[in-house]
């Protein structure tokens, strides 16, 4: 199956809450893609997105949306803890997988997912849509072309806010909660973004140290992340939030900021979910000059919009989505390697994080 | 929901909820936070008051997971984040 192209898309959306609103841009304009069903456990939330996106079904289980032959791929936007059955049942249907980060709760989980999948001979994704900001792609493409040399550091910051879109209560709750999320809700379940960058942008990491602080008992902020590339660069991540810092924002409140700094100059991207600041989204700066990108687009929901187009345009042609099950296992160890540094307070090297043995209760 | 009343919320009634929270049962706090929903309902007729306080009474309703969560919250919290927290819960955008 994983050899075999297919001609049209025919998309089933498995979870309609607020993010859905985002994930489904890419989806619903590309041309190569019919969205043939919706599921959410809520069936009047289900019934509104099914008019509201133009579906022709809609489900309120996902075990049958699954089952359903006119389906052939799928994007999961779940709770964490039924990401694994989720995907199971996907697989085991035979659809090709868009799943929404963070991959899983524990390791072995995202072992099982990579394996069902490889075994069910069906494409496997973990979707997070930074790596797909047009900004930060553009900075990517000029870091390769060594337009600020050989890099030596990353530094990016999150800013947190007041405000943002509005997102239900209970939603938020089973996010904060470290049993249900899998984790922190800033460094783990936001920074797998930032995570993803930092590789994405540097390539792998050697070691990491960090400290954790919270706020309201579960709110890891404020943080210091700082790791090493394999390739010598450091990085740092720094997590804040200020509570009536009033946020430029049509999503979260919540503003990034990446920069990189090279052996001839700096690359900075100033925006990405918000816009704390209103200046360019991309700044080079080189050879004793500033240059201001900003003829580009700069929408967070451009980087979503873009990531659903590329999971379409991987089928279409029979290969790999970026973000594989492997790459999102290794961003999950990041992930681990950086509680256990702030656990120990010491410097951990990713390769002490082992994958635990399945749970026989999968 | 208006800045002035958020701000009344968080400052005035903010010991007695964060008390009610931390001493009263998921049952009590259900009962009570319908009583508050339609005393606060029928001053402002805000449907966004409406709505968030309608979530407030689903989730002491169903107790579990979520209250706790709540409770290891309201022991840290100030009326400073209580506002902001309310501020975001009652925006409908």
């Amino acid at each position: 199956m994983l050899n075999s192209k297919i001609d049209q898309v025919r998309l089933g959306i498995i979870g309609c809450g607020r993010i859905a609103d985002l994930n489904i841009q890419g989806y619903l304009d590309h041309p190569k893609c019919e969205l043939v069903a919706v599921c959410d456990i809520n069936e009047a939330l289900a019934k509104k997105r099914m008019q509201e996106w133009g579906a022709k079904k809609y489900y309120t289980d996902f075990e049958k949306l699954c089952a359903d032959p006119e389906v052939n791929a799928v994007e999961i936007l779940l709770p964490h803890t039924l990401h694994l059955p989720a995907v199971i049942s996907a697989a085991r249907a035979g659809k090709h997988i868009s799943l929404q980060k963070p991959m899983c709760t524990e390791l072995w989980e995202g072992r099982k997912m990579v394996e069902v999948a490889k075994q069910a001979g069906v494409w496997f994704r973990v979707t997070e849509n930074f790596m797909y900001y047009p900004p930060f792609r553009l900075m990517k493409k000029y870091l390769d072309a060594g337009e600020i040399g050989t890099p030596l550091s990353i530094d990016m910051r999150l800013a947190g806010g007041a405000g943002g879109w509005w997102v239900p209560l209970k939603t938020w709750l089973w996010h904060i909660d470290p049993e249900r999320c899998g984790g922190t809700p800033a460094v783990y379940d936001d920074g797998y973004h930032k995570l993803s960058i930092a590789k994405f942008m540097l390539g792998e990491i050697e070691k990491v140290k960090c400290w954790l602080d919270f706020t309201f008992a579960v709110v890891d902020v404020p943080s210091l992340v700082t790791w090493k590339h394999k390739s010598g660069q450091v990085g740092v991540w720094e997590v804040e939030t200020g509570v009536n810092l009033m946020m430029n924002h049509k999503y979260y409140g919540a503003d990034e900021w990446v920069e990189i700094t090279g052996t001839k100059g700096v690359i900075t991207g100033t925006r990405c979910t918000s816009r704390l600041m209103e200046i360019p989204p991309l700044i080079l700066y080189k050879d004793g000059q500033h240059i201001a990108i900003d003829d580009i687009r700069d929408d967070w929901a451009d980087s979503f919009h873009d990531a659903g187009w590329h999971f379409i345009d991987s089928l279409l042609e029979g290969k790999q989505p970026d973000l594989s099950g492997e790459d999102a296992l290794y961003l999950m160890k990041f992930w681990k390697a950086i509680w256990k540094s702030s656990c120990e307070n010491r410097e951990v090297s990713l390769s002490e994080i082992k994958e635990e043995a399945e749970q026989t209760n999968a | 929901m208006p800045e002035f009343l958020a701000r009344l919320i968080a400052r005035v009634v903010f010991s007695v909820l964060r008390y009610w929270i931390l001493h009263r049962s998921d049952k009590h706090l259900a009962r009570s936070l319908r009583l508050v929903r339609r005393v606060a309902f029928a001053l402002s007729g805000d449907q966004m008051v409406l709505s968030a306080l309608t979530d407030l009474v689903e989730i002491f309703e169903a107790g579990g997971k979520d209250t706790e969560l709540i409770r290891r919250m309201a022991r840290e919290t100030t009326p400073e984040y209580a506002r902001a927290i309310l501020r975001s819960l009652m925006r409908k955008d």
